[in-house]
């Protein structure tokens, strides 16, 4: 047994439960595909990546070895893919053989995942302005029991077929004319799809919202909107706006799952508009609270209700796009002698954090890159004091660092059980921020305005992309690795092999020594690995396999910093390695 | 050159010819979720009658109504039409792979009420509620104001996120008073008639200066630019831009 499996194993007598309630057929079907049981989803097989980060847990790890410290350096091109052009974010899946691949507009395939070969394809007909924009894209699809789960850009729950890429139900989850959209993907947990929504942009009341759909269905079971309802505590907390005049919380990405506490974790992003004095959560109004839940908050739910059980808030009144809607990583934690089921969490500051995943209590934090906008932050509570002079206002320009796409960004950290270290690919840079006036409705604007312009952190030497290396244990740094180009958007990746894989700006992706950080082998790519790089083996042949493309913030934002760093506009693809005879 | 932070798209989504290819002809996007769209149609018409070109009108009529699209702006721009009318001259607020031209018409944020006896913005008191459309340029003129007065003397700013919500939230009485893009409320007082009903507070703090509106285009194409900056210039100074406004139904003037 690996050690990533520990902590699965004590729920054997659960799963043994779940088979007998779910209803879910289990046997091979009559074109020899094998459903993906829950049973596998809690504990997938080594050879396979069904979900976004692989398991429940979101270590983004994979327990092959075949790859190793020794001969990552013998890695060689085993075959690639031209993918549909465009922003590119996605993370392949793989089962039992076959790789499913999410494309820019909602193309789907699915590859021999050992020779490259396609079987299937399907193309979603969206609606001609969805079909050039960087709104249908998704970061990751999700295998569960007969079906192949995604999002479209037009806003469906689609079901595919996994066997012939026939769609078996789509079920609409929201307006997409109105600015909603997914850019996370599902997660499938004991016959639900839970998904979080984003894009809410468009001055709706309620904000972003989680849903539960019937895996078997497609119904809707609940929706949890994302913005604390009125009448409730939570709601109070908004600097006495109605609801109709409280924006934002995007879910942007995919949650995790501890089955023994059956607890689903997603958290959120920040109110809209990103200048609190706009939003109206500043100037803080006497007898009033501007917390603004559950923005920048990670919530605790059930499953099959949506239930929230409990929820923590990670910064309050975020007025600097400073998301903590990322993946939220499981692990058990050793504190003063005692195990601790944790969630550790990592949000735009690049403040690595830990909550007690039964309750939300917070456990300690350590900061990585420099940031100027938390000063202090509470030892026993986790409150953070926030310096205010990095507080953005009407008519000024602030400095704030890091600047708004953040020190780290949608791309995903990875854990590792064989070093208790948590590997965070991440960038160092500031904007110096001046409000401006957006446009009726325009309470989203994406960054798209000038209101943030890039500089260099304080002492820059040029390097502006790190991975670190934090051992969860004590906290400390075990390593970190400084280079030129900023990360961008390029997820870590973490082996049974001791490997660490991620990427940078400059097309290279990279492998890691994961205790020392030693750079062990490298390759240039055809464009960024702007993806979530997996492994997995077919016929015990273990793979590497990285999609690269362009689009997305975080890569743009480098151009006037790092000019010299030039990539092509277009030409998405995925690169498979394999090590060679 | 140094790079701008542009949009990274694919060459397949530029499929169309290059607005500027042909030299007998100006293509001109016109955004139809604007109130004034029917004015920018005929300001385009002048505008090519004045350049001596043959007018090629690109309705955008996007179904997504909602947030600041930049990348279809960029491909539109690159793409589809020479210029795209209809964009508040406000400096530093937009990327900077945007240009302008110069202001073909101004127009001006507006303090309204449906109360009687608020004339003068001095006679809402302390502790009124104002709504606002958030974040646009009015909304700000008020935010600094309000935040420079002592906390008790305040105002109470309600922001609201679209046009037609605030007019609402005013026709229901849950605002004193709103803040609002003239040519907005004038364009929802068409299917509203109690809108119309509104009346201006005299509030300069708010209304002035009026905000100028232009062309947007892509900012290596400083020739067109110039181009359409003398056309503009000569509209405005023989008359046929303020005979186009007053055949409009927009509130605007011709820019100073």
């Amino acid at each position: 047994m690996k050690d990533h499996q520990r902590w699965f194993r004590p729920y054997s007598y659960l799963l043994a439960l779940l088979v007998l309630i779910s209803g879910v057929g289990f046997a091979q079907n009559s074109s020899g595909f094998n459903p993906v049981t829950d049973e596998i989803l809690l504990e997938p097989a080594d050879d396979d990546w069904v979900m976004w980060r692989r398991t429940y847990n979101a270590w983004g790890y994979s327990p092959l070895d075949q790859i190793n410290k020794e001969n990552v350096g013998d890695l060689e091109l085993a075959w690639a893919w031209s993918m549909v052009d465009g922003r590119q974010e996605t993370t392949p899946l793989v089962y039992d053989g076959v790789m499913y691949l999410h494309n820019q507009g909602d193309t789907v395939q699915a590859l021999n995942a050992a020779t490259g070969d396609l079987i299937w394809e399907y193309t979603r007909d969206l609606p001609g302005e969805l079909a050039t924009t960087s709104s249908s894209i998704v970061r990751s699809m999700a295998l569960g029991y007969d079906k192949l789960f995604f999002v479209s850009g037009d806003m469906f729950l689609v079901a595919l077929d996994p066997t012939s890429g026939q769609v078996i139900y789509e079920t609409s989850m929201g307006p997409w004319e109105e600015g909603f959209r997914v850019t996370g993907g599902p997660l499938v947990i004991n016959g639900v799809v839970v998904t979080g929504v984003s894009g809410c942009g468009g001055a709706q009341p309620g904000g972003c919202y989680i849903t539960g759909h019937d895996a078997d269905s497609g119904e809707e079971l609940w929706r949890v909107n994302t913005i604390a309802e009125e009448g409730t505590p939570e709601g109070d907390t908004w600097n006495a706006l109605p609801y109709e005049s409280r924006f934002g919380s995007s879910a942007w990405n995919i949650g995790s799952y501890d089955p023994e506490l059956d607890l689903v974790y997603w958290s959120t992003g920040q109110p809209y508009p990103w200048i609190a004095e706009m939003s109206g959560l500043s100037p803080l109004q006497e007898g009033e609270n501007n917390d603004a839940l559950y923005t920048d908050t990670t919530l605790a739910m059930r499953p099959d209700t949506g239930e929230i059980v409990w929820y923590h808030q990670w910064l309050p009144n975020d007025t600097w796009d400073l998301d903590y809607a990322y993946e939220q990583v499981l692990v058990d934690l050793e504190i003063d002698g005692e195990t601790v089921p944790a969630i550790v969490a990592v949000g735009k500051l690049g403040i690595v954090e830990a909550i007690d995943r039964r309750n939300g209590d917070w456990l300690w934090a350590v900061e990585t890159v420099y940031q100027n906008v938390v000063e202090s932050i509470d030892p026993v509570t986790g409150e953070k004091t926030i310096n205010m002079d990095s507080f953005p206002h009407i008519g000024e320009t602030t400095v704030n660092c890091p600047a708004d796409p953040g020190a780290r960004t949608w791309a995903a950290t990875a854990y590792s059980p064989l070093t208790n270290a948590l590997y965070l690919p991440m960038q160092e840079f500031c904007s110096d921020t001046t409000p401006n006036p957006l446009g009726e409705g325009e309470v989203y604007t994406g960054g798209g305005r000038a209101t943030f312009a890039r500089r260099p952190i304080p002492g820059s030497d040029g390097n502006m992309g790190r991975v670190d290396a934090i051992n969860l244990g004590d906290q400390s740094e075990m390593w970190s690795h400084r280079m030129r180009p900023a990360n961008g958007g390029s997820a870590a990746l973490t082996t049974g092999g001791g490997l660490v894989f991620t990427g940078n700006l400059g097309r290279y992706f990279m492998a890691f020594d994961d205790t020392t950080g030693e750079k062990l082998w490298e390759t240039r790519l055809s464009n960024l690995p702007n993806g979530y790089p997996i492994s997995y083996a077919v016929d015990g042949e273990q793979y590497i396999a990285v999609p690269v493309g362009h689009g997305s913030g975080p890569s743009t934002a480098f151009a006037v910093l790092t000019p010299e760093i030039r990539n092509p506009a277009g030409g998405s693809a995925l690169y498979v390695f394999k090590l060679g005879n | 050159m140094a790079q701008l932070e542009e949009p990274q798209l694919p060459q397949q989504w530029f499929d169309e010819r290059s607005p500027l290819s042909d030299q007998q002809s100006i293509s001109i996007c016109l955004d139809s979720r604007l109130p004034e769209h029917d004015l920018h149609e005929r300001l385009a018409q002048e505008l090519a009658s004045a350049l001596l070109v043959d007018l090629e009108i690109v309705e955008v009529g996007r179904e997504r109504h909602v947030e600041a699209d930049y990348e279809h702006l960029y491909i539109d721009l690159i793409n589809r039409c020479s210029i795209y009318l209809g964009f508040k001259l406000y400096p530093g607020a937009y990327p900077e792979w945007l240009d302008f031209t110069r202001p073909l018409y101004q127009a001006r944020f507006v303090l309204i009420t449906n109360q009687e006896g608020l004339s003068n913005f001095g006679d809402l008191a302390p502790g009124s509620r104002v709504g606002v459309t958030q974040g646009t340029d009015g909304d700000i003129r008020f935010l600094a104001y309000n935040n420079s007065l002592p906390a008790a003397s305040r105002y109470h700013r309600l922001p609201l996120g679209q046009p037609d919500i605030a007019l609402k939230a005013l026709s229901e009485g849950r605002v004193d008073a709103l803040i609002i893009w003239e040519p907005w409320w004038q364009h929802l007082a068409q299917g509203q008639p109690e809108y119309a009903e509104f009346s201006v507070i005299n509030a300069p703090l708010v209304s002035e200066p009026a905000v100028p509106v232009g062309a947007a285009l892509y900012t290596e194409r400083t020739a067109l630019r110039s181009l359409v900056d003398q056309a503009i210039q000569i509209l405005t100074q023989d008359g046929t831009v303020q005979r186009v406004i007053e055949e409009s139904s927009v509130p605007a003037q011709p820019a100073r």
